[in-house]
């Protein structure tokens, strides 16, 4: 119980330091700390207060590393001085710890209540850069994802009604087929797949992406979605409906590519990406089998690969002044940006042999093993289908033109090494398969 | 019997009240209307915890009162006096808005009669007031452009909530949270928003 509870903890102390002159420097001990134990975690699985299994013990390990990864470069990312920077770090630090909490904790209503509590937090760092669309990008997010929170909260009743208990691992023993907890699980689709960003109710996020600061829509993209999968997929459990949720995957990922056919803002471009790739997931959550295996690569690659996508946007908007893809030329003169955005595109797209195409590859295998030959089909042509639009424009930003400009050292190596991720683990799972 | 009656009366009277709510383009007498309906929830919830007598549900109607009707709805009105020009929406289409409430109202709780107590066998038709109010929460952010009316509409929906916990099963740790969480959380990010940004339109910016 210690050892999470000191995971969990970590980073909501640290948040207190926005009152003292070390707040930077305690969030990245904090966060480098808590990489450190989490992966002391893996030794230590446990079923009491916290669930920690393999896959919980994944998300840890994602959202850590990532919060890791967003406070070393926020370091030189915060300029503006009408922002408070204390204020900024605690948010940061609270974020990832209302994240930790709900992959960690072994009840369905607490998982609620850390969902809720990422929406607080994350939402107060959207505000941050105080720009108008900003405030009506943070708006626009704190009103549907509230309500789709709520409409969640009718399912943990449902099934609390149904099975009389909200502790998961006792649930998920109970073998129990009921209509409550059939709609149980169909409503908790609609409201934590609002988070998810399931079709349609996914609105909220390519605003929230694109007006966040680079290091928050990291995190929005890489971390908080996966967050609010791995809770869907505990209530998923309970009562699969496979049908259900493979027609809104489906849905949503077409949705996603069609919409990336047509984007002129580079981290809406992103932003839709990470709607296809969660969705993606949440296929392969729901198949079982290889799909799970390939949903859990998926989800950790995606989330260093889109960190990396999203780290290359912050400094391209920083030196070019804009987010549209047409007034972007030449980024190639910043030689690691430009790096780390190649290869982040490459891999959230699911170019071999990123880990991305390894986890897209297993899930598509499940798909055809499981007879769903057509679905397979149609998902691998929908998967193509963005894999040329955000290529085609990441290369048009990169290519076209060549002014040597230089790279802001500390942003740029955060970036690089966030993007080198899903490589070297993709390259490690070729071999090792 | 007669007490099952007298919650249908009182839960009647806070759909008619969210109806009073969706007809104001004034703001002012929508957060009278927001007070009311929550200080109504909050005192039959305390009246069911005095007659079982339950004592967590005494300390939730409590709750519900003082952070719902009071601090909620004493924050809206304190930002209303900070910008004095906001006092009306500037709106169209009030009336046919309302039109539109009353029969999505007539559709939910027909629906609604069918899943809960027809095919779900929730002997419950206090439920189908909960779900009816949730909706009327959810049309009323989808409806207007206000920041003051879309905080409104998401407090209706929670007291929904609370509704929906209170007949189906009390939930006392979840529910508590809930109510906290909308202090803490909403109200400190509302009053950002409120005093930056008072209406929501479409922004060309977030197309697409």
């Amino acid at each position: 119980m210690l050892l999470p509870t000191l995971i969990f903890m970590m980073p909501a102390l640290a948040s207190l330091s926005g009152f003292t002159r070390w707040y930077k420097q305690i969030s990245i001990a904090a966060s480098s700390v808590d990489l450190l134990l989490s992966l002391l975690l893996y030794k230590h699985l446990q079923v009491n207060f916290y669930l920690i299994n393999k896959i919980s013990w994944m998300f840890v390990i994602m959202i850590v590393s990532i919060y890791l990864l967003s406070t070393i470069y926020s370091l030189n990312y915060i300029v503006n001085p009408s922002l408070s920077e204390n204020l900024y770090y605690a948010l940061i630090d609270l974020f990832a710890a209302s994240m930790i909490f709900t992959v960690m904790v072994n009840n369905y209503g607490l998982m609620w209540v850390g969902i809720e509590a990422t929406t607080i937090t994350s939402a107060l760092l959207l505000f941050m850069e105080k720009s108008e669309t900003s405030i009506e990008a943070a708006w626009r997010y704190i009103v549907l994802v509230s309500a789709g929170v709520a409409v969640a909260f009718i399912s943990i009743i449902l099934i609390y009604y149904s099975l009389g208990t909200l502790t998961v691992s006792t649930a998920l023993a109970i073998t129990k087929n009921s209509k409550v907890l059939a709609l149980a699980v169909g409503i908790a689709l609609v409201g934590f797949g609002t988070k998810i960003g399931v079709f349609p109710v996914h609105t909220w996020l390519p605003d929230a992406h694109s007006e966040a600061p680079a290091p928050v829509s990291a995190m929005f993209s890489g971390i908080l979605l996966p967050t609010a999968l791995y809770v869907l997929y505990m209530v998923y459990q309970l009562d699969p409906e496979m049908v259900l949720f493979i027609a809104f995957g489906m849905m949503s990922v077409t949705f996603a590519s069609i919409a990336l056919l047509n984007q002129k803002n580079f981290k809406r471009m992103f932003a839709y990406s990470s709607m296809e790739n969660m969705n993606i997931a949440l296929i392969g959550f729901v198949i079982g089998g290889l799909g799970i295996i390939g949903a859990e690569i998926l989800l950790i690659a995606h989330a260093f690969a889109k960190a990396g996508a999203f780290y290359s946007s912050g400094i391209i908007n920083r030196k070019y002044g804009t987010k549209n893809i047409d007034d972007v030329k030449g980024a190639q003169g910043l030689r690691l940006t430009s790096s780390s955005l190649i290869l982040s595109s490459l891999a959230v797209t699911g170019a071999p042999p990123f880990a991305n195409f390894v986890g897209e590859f297993l899930i598509l295998i499940q798909l055809f093993k499981i007879g769903l030959t057509y679905e397979a089909m149609f998902l691998a042509l929908i998967i193509a289908m963005a894999f040329i639009s955000v290529n085609y424009n990441v290369t048009k930003m990169v290519f076209s033109g060549n002014k040597r400009q230089s790279d802001p050292k500390i942003m740029a190596a955060v970036a690089i090494i966030a993007s080198l991720v899903p490589l070297v683990l993709g390259l490690f799972l070729v071999i090792y398969i | 019997m007669i007490q099952y009656s007298f919650y249908e009366i009182i839960l009647m009277l806070v759909l008619l009240n969210a109806f009073y709510i969706q007809g104001q383009a004034y703001i002012k007498p929508a957060i009278t209307g927001l007070e009311i309906e929550s200080l109504i929830i909050g005192v039959m919830i305390l009246a069911i915890g005095f007659l079982e007598p339950n004592l967590y549900l005494i300390e939730f109607g409590f709750l519900v009162i003082v952070l719902r009707a009071i601090a909620i709805t004493h924050m809206l009105n304190k930002s209303l006096k900070f910008i004095p020009e906001l006092k009306r929406e500037s709106l169209k289409g009030v009336a046919s808005s309302l039109i539109i409430d009353l029969f999505m109202t007539m559709f939910v709780l027909i629906i609604f009669q069918f899943f809960f107590i027809s095919y779900l066998e929730l002997n419950n038709a206090l439920l189908l007031f909960a779900a009816a109010l949730f909706f009327q929460g959810l049309f009323l952010i989808a409806s207007r452009r206000n920041t003051h009316i879309q905080i409104i509409g998401y407090v209706e929906e929670e007291n929904a909530l609370v509704l929906f916990g209170l007949f189906i099963i009390s939930l006392p740790l979840l529910i508590e949270a809930s109510v906290l969480l909308d202090v803490i959380g909403l109200v400190i990010i509302s009053t950002v928003v409120i005093i930056e940004k008072e209406e929501h339109f479409p922004m060309e910016e977030l197309r697409g």
